[in-house]
């Protein structure tokens, strides 16, 4: 299958357009953080991200979107330039599609579950253009 | 460094993790994102950039695994 993509266009023009990406689903219990893949924003911006909360009950999310900060471990502490889009109500979405430029060096995506027992399912994708 | 409380081994903070924060937002038990939906019977969706479901985990159980085999 991958073989088939790599001889296709589609191909071509993602490797052209050399954005950084990336989707996932997943499901978190209560007060649980999910941090994705760092990445290095040097000569990149956040392009956009979506966030689709699936959950019914418990259904509020405590936060989601793009986490931003000096170093790649990002302790003490992130910045303060968050970007965040949170969808709370079941079934709700949350995005954000205009280019933002990169004020630091390092970002990640993360979702944070709210406080009520149980699982909350979101799904996430985000892309980073040069 | 932070372990994962599921496998035991070291975690990549580079490479995205599942943490449990106090309210001070320090890390008090971490998991790789894998060994949390297995640890604690969630679902699990991660896709490649073609869209292609690279692993799939539904309550706990791994339904489908395309992960390269030397990824683990």
């Amino acid at each position: 299958m991958l073989d088939q993509v790599k001889d296709s266009r589609r191909w071509i023009i993602l490797q052209g357009l050399n954005v950084i990406r990336g989707a996932i689903q997943i499901q978190l219990t209560e007060n649980q953080t999910w941090y994705g893949d760092v990445v290095d924003l040097q000569g990149y911006s956040l392009f956009g991200y979506w966030v689709t909360n699936h959950s019914t009950s418990p259904a509020g999310l405590s936060q989601s979107g793009i986490q931003f900060a000096a170093n790649q471990n990002f302790s003490s502490p992130p910045l303060p330039f968050i970007h965040s889009s949170t969808p709370s109500n079941p079934g709700g979405y949350a995005y954000s599609l205009q280019p933002l430029l990169a004020v630091a060096r390092f970002a990640r995506p993360y979702i944070k579950a709210g406080s009520t027992t149980g699982a909350y399912t979101v799904s996430m994708y985000w892309i980073f253009s040069p | 460094m932070l372990i994962c409380s599921y496998c035991g081994k070291e975690i990549d903070q580079g490479q995205g993790f599942v943490a449990e924060e106090d309210e001070n937002g320090n890390i008090v038990k971490a998991y790789h994102p894998i060994c949390n939906a297995l640890a604690n019977k969630l679902d699990l969706t991660m896709w490649d950039e073609f869209g292609n479901i690279i692993l799939q985990i539904t309550q706990g159980e791994i339904v489908i695994d395309n992960r390269p085999k030397e990824e683990g």
